[in-house]
C-alpha cells in the first residue's frame, strides 16, 4: 500500500482527521508565538544551519576530536556502519551484562535500526520509557510523529490499552489518571533496569559529552538508576564546541513545541565511578547523504519535528500513512536515501508549498529536496509505470503548440457534451472536487480575438 | 578495515571545502532588575514556584516547613546537609543550583551538588535554590560558563516534569518530581 492509500484510510474517520490537523496547527501556532518573541530568530537560524554545514564539512576531525575526547572521559566508544552492526554491538553489551529485560528512552536511530524487534528474536526485552512511546508499544504499533509518539491516538485509544495491559479502570479516560498509572508501571521498570539505552540530542567534540532533552525525566531516571548506560547517536549529531549549543538548545524546543527549553537538558561527560558509559555512533547510510550535493543538507536535521506540524499533507494524513520511521517532510527526503524502492512515493507526499523549509530551524531546504528527489527517483525507475507514462505525455503536449491547442479543444468539448465522462468516480481527480465548467473558448483564442479590437 | 576506520574513509573520501563558522556568538549581559523580573516570569509559564528569600538559611526553613513529616534530602553546600537514606524513595529535595537563565527559568544543577545523579529526578518534589546575582540572560550567556560540562553529569531544570502525550493535555509530574519550586535568594 502506497502513502496515498493509506491516507485514504486515516481520513475514513473525518472527526479523527479534523482534529489530527487542528492540534497540529495548534502546535505549529504555538511554534510561531515562541519564534516571534525573539527578535533575533531569523538570526539564530542562520547561525544554526552555518554551525552544522560547518560541522558536516569537517565531520572526520570533529568525529575524531569527540572519540578522543569520550574516551579519555571514560565512556567506551563503539563504532556501527549500519544498523545490523548497531544491533550487534547493542546486544553483546547486553550478554556481556547479563541483562534480559531495560529500559529505552526516546531515540529515533533505535527505531530506525529496528532494535526493539532485532533484541525481541534474542529474548530481550526492551521497554520504551516516554509516555507516547509507551502507549504506541503496548499497541505493538511504530510511533506516527517523532516529538508526539501518539498524536494518531485519542484518551479512549490510551485508556483501553491500559486497561488491557496495565489494569487501570475499564472506562476512565482521565489524562492525570492514566498518566499517574503509567509513572507507577514505569517506575518499577526504572528500579529494576540494570542497563538504560538513550538516544543523543548534541554530541560535543571539545569536551566529548552529550546532551539528552526531555520533558518527562525518563533518560535521566533510566541512565541514573542503572548501571550501564548506552546512549546511540548517528554521525551526524556532532557539535564543535559547548557554545554552540546556546543556538539549537533555543531553536529545538521553540521549533518543535512553543516551549523555550525542555524541562531536563541533561549533559553527560562521564560515567557515575563504579558505572558503565556507551557510546555508539553509526552511520547506516549517512555518508551515501553527506556524498550528494542535493541532500547533504537534510543531515542538519535536528528532529524538531516542525515540519510534520505545518505540514498540509501530514496534518491530514496521519504519520502511519508514510510507513516510515521518520514520517513528514523531513522522513519524505531521509527515507528514500535508505530504502528507494519502499519510499518512492513518499516524496510526491506533498503539495511543495515550501512551509517546511520556512520553519526549519536549521534551514534545510526540504521541499527543494522533495522535489528533486522526484527527479532522481524517476530516473531510476522507482516511479509507477502509469505516472511516468502520464507525465512523457504532459511533456509532449506542454512541449508542442499544436498538440497543446488540439488536447485543451477535446478537453472542453468533452466536459460540455460528455461531462459524465469525467465527473465519475472512476476518475480520482472528480473524487473530492467538482468540475469546472468548461469555458467557451481558451485564453489563446480569447486573446487573439480582442488583440484585433 | 574496521567500522570506525570505514566510515572515516567514507568521510574524508567526499570532503567539500571548509564551511566557516559564525562569528563569535553573543553574550548578551542585562541588568540585574529585569534578569529577575524576567526569570520570575518564565517560572510561572512552566509551573515553577517562586519564592523570593533574603538567605538560604531562610530557604532550608522553609523547605522543612513543607517537607514535614516526609523524607527529605538537604543537598551538599546548604546549611542542614544531611545523608540520603533511599535517594529512590525522596519525597522532599533542596538542592544548591549554580545559577538561573532569565528566558526560560532553567537552573544548573551540577553533579557534586546533587549528593546523587538520581536525586533531582527520584524525588517526588524538588527545591532548588538559586541566587539572583547568578541569574543570566538567555542560553548564550549560560554555555559560556565553565562550570558546563565541567563535571561527570550537569542538568538544566526548567519545571516540575511533565507530558502531554494523552490527547495533548498537560499533566504535570510525568517521571520526574510532580513539583519544582525555586527558592531565588535576593541580597536586597
Amino acid at each position: 500500500m502506497n502513502h496515498a492509500e493509506k491516507a485514504e484510510r486515516f481520513i475514513a474517520d473525518k472527526q479523527r482527521t479534523a482534529w489530527h490537523d487542528e492540534t497540529l496547527w495548534f502546535i505549529r501556532s504555538k511554534r510561531d508565538t515562541a519564534a516571534q518573541k525573539l527578535p533575533e530568530w531569523e538570526q539564530l537560524r542562520n547561525w544554526a544551519s552555518d554551525i552544522k554545514a560547518h560541522t558536516l564539512s569537517r565531520l572526520d576531525v570533529y568525529l575524531e576530536e569527540f572519540e578522543r575526547n569520550a574516551i579519555a572521559n571514560g565512556i567506551i566508544v563503539h563504532w556501527a556502519k549500519d544498523g545490523e552492526e548497531h544491533n550487534q554491538i547493542i546486544e553483546k553489551i547486553l550478554k556481556d551484562n547479563q541483562c534480559k529485560r531495560l529500559v529505552k528512552s526516546k531515540s529515533m536511530l533505535t527505531e530506525e535500526c529496528h532494535l526493539n524487534a532485532h533484541l525481541k528474536t534474542v529474548g530481550i526485552e526492551v521497554i520504551d520509557t516516554d509516555l507516547g512511546e509507551r502507549i504506541v508499544q503496548l499497541r505493538d504499533e511504530p510511533p506516527s510523529h517523532i516529538v508526539l509518539p501518539a498524536i494518531h491516538l485519542k484518551k479512549k485509544d490510551v485508556s483501553d490499552v491500559f486497561t488491557e495491559k496495565l489494569g487501570a479502570t475499564p472506562g476512565n479516560e482521565d489524562p492525570e489518571y492514566l498518566t499517574r498509572l503509567a509513572r507507577k508501571s514505569l517506575r518499577e521498570e526504572f528500579l529494576q533496569s540494570e542497563v538504560a539505552i538513550t538516544g543523543v540530542n548534541f554530541a560535543i567534540a571539545e569536551t566529548g559529552g552529550i546532551v539528552i532533552c526531555t520533558n518527562e525525566g525518563n533518560a535521566d531516571m533510566g541512565v541514573n538508576n542503572a548501571r550501564v548506560h548506552i546512549a546511540c547517536m548517528g554521525i551526524e549529531k556532532l557539535l564543535p564546541k559547548k557554545e554552540h549549543l546556546g543556538v539549537f538548545i533555543r531553536l529545538l524546543t521553540r521549533s518543535a513545541t512553543g516551549q523555550p527549553i525542555t524541562i531536563y537538558t541533561s549533559h553527560y561527560r562521564k560515567p557515575k565511578p563504579g558505572k558503565e558509559m556507551h557510546l555508539v555512533i553509526v552511520d547506516n547510510g549517512r555518508t551515501r547523504q553527506l556524498a550528494s550535493d542535493d541532500f547533504r543538507s537534510s543531515l542538519k536535521c535536528i528532529r524538531c519535528a516542525a515540519c510534520f506540524n505545518t505540514c498540509p499533507v501530514y496534518r491530514r494524513s496521519g504519520g502511519h500513512s508514510y510507513d516510515a520511521v521518520v514520517a513528514g517532510p523531513i522522513g519524505s527526503i531521509l527515507s528514500p536515501n535508505y530504502d528507494p524502492k519502499k519510499h518512492a512515493d513518499l516524496p510526491f507526499a506533498s503539495t511543495l508549498c515550501g512551509s517546511c523549509s520556512n520553519v526549519c530551524p536549521v534551514k534545510i531546504d526540504i521541499h527543494d529536496q522533495l522535489w528533486k528527489w522526484r527527479q532522481t527517483l524517476t530516473q531510476q525507475g522507482y516511479t509507477p509505470a502509469s505516472k511516468t507514462l502520464m507525465m512523457r505525455v504532459m511533456a509532449f503536449m506542454l512541449g508542442h503548440r499544436g498538440a497543446y491547442a488540439i488536447a485543451g479543444k477535446i478537453g472542453r468539448w468533452t466536459l460540455r457534451q460528455f461531462p459524465q465522462l469525467i465527473r465519475n468516480r472512476w476518475n480520482p481527480w472528480y473524487r473530492q472536487r467538482e468540475m469546472p465548467d468548461a469555458p467557451k473558448e481558451s485564453f489563446q483564442e480569447w486573446f487573439k480575438k480582442h488583440q484585433k479590437i | 578495515m574496521s567500522s570506525r576506520q570505514q566510515i572515516l574513509e567514507r568521510i574524508r573520501a567526499v570532503r567539500q571545502n571548509e564551511q566557516k563558522l559564525p562569528d563569535e556568538l553573543p553574550k548578551r549581559m542585562l541588568p540585574l532588575e529585569e534578569l529577575r523580573e524576567r526569570f520570575i516570569v518564565s517560572c510561572s509559564i512552566t509551573g515553577t514556584g517562586v519564592h523570593v528569600l533574603s538567605s538560604m538559611e531562610e530557604a532550608t526553613f522553609l523547605f522543612m516547613q513543607k517537607a514535614g513529616s516526609c523524607s527529605f534530602y538537604i543537598g551538599p553546600g546548604l546549611p542542614g546537609n544531611n545523608s540520603i537514606e533511599d535517594p529512590v524513595r525522596t519525597d522532599y529535595a533542596i538542592l544548591k543550583g549554580e545559577f538561573g537563565v532569565a528566558e526560560n527559568n532553567a537552573v544548573w544543577l551540577k553533579e557534586s551538588s546533587m549528593g546523587d545523579r538520581v536525586i533531582p529526578f527520584a524525588s517526588l518534589h524538588l527545591y532548588l535554590l538559586v541566587s539572583e546575582d547568578d541569574l543570566v540572560a538567555d542560553m548564550h550567556e549560560a554555555y559560556h560558563k565553565d562550570l558546563i560540562f565541567q563535571e561527570g553529569f550537569g542538568v538544566f531544570i526548567a519545571g516540575p516534569s511533565k507530558t502531554a502525550d494523552i490527547e495533548q493535555s498537560l499533566v504535570i509530574g510525568a517521571h520526574g518530581p510532580l513539583s519544582l519550586d525555586i527558592l531565588l535568594i535576593t541580597n536586597h
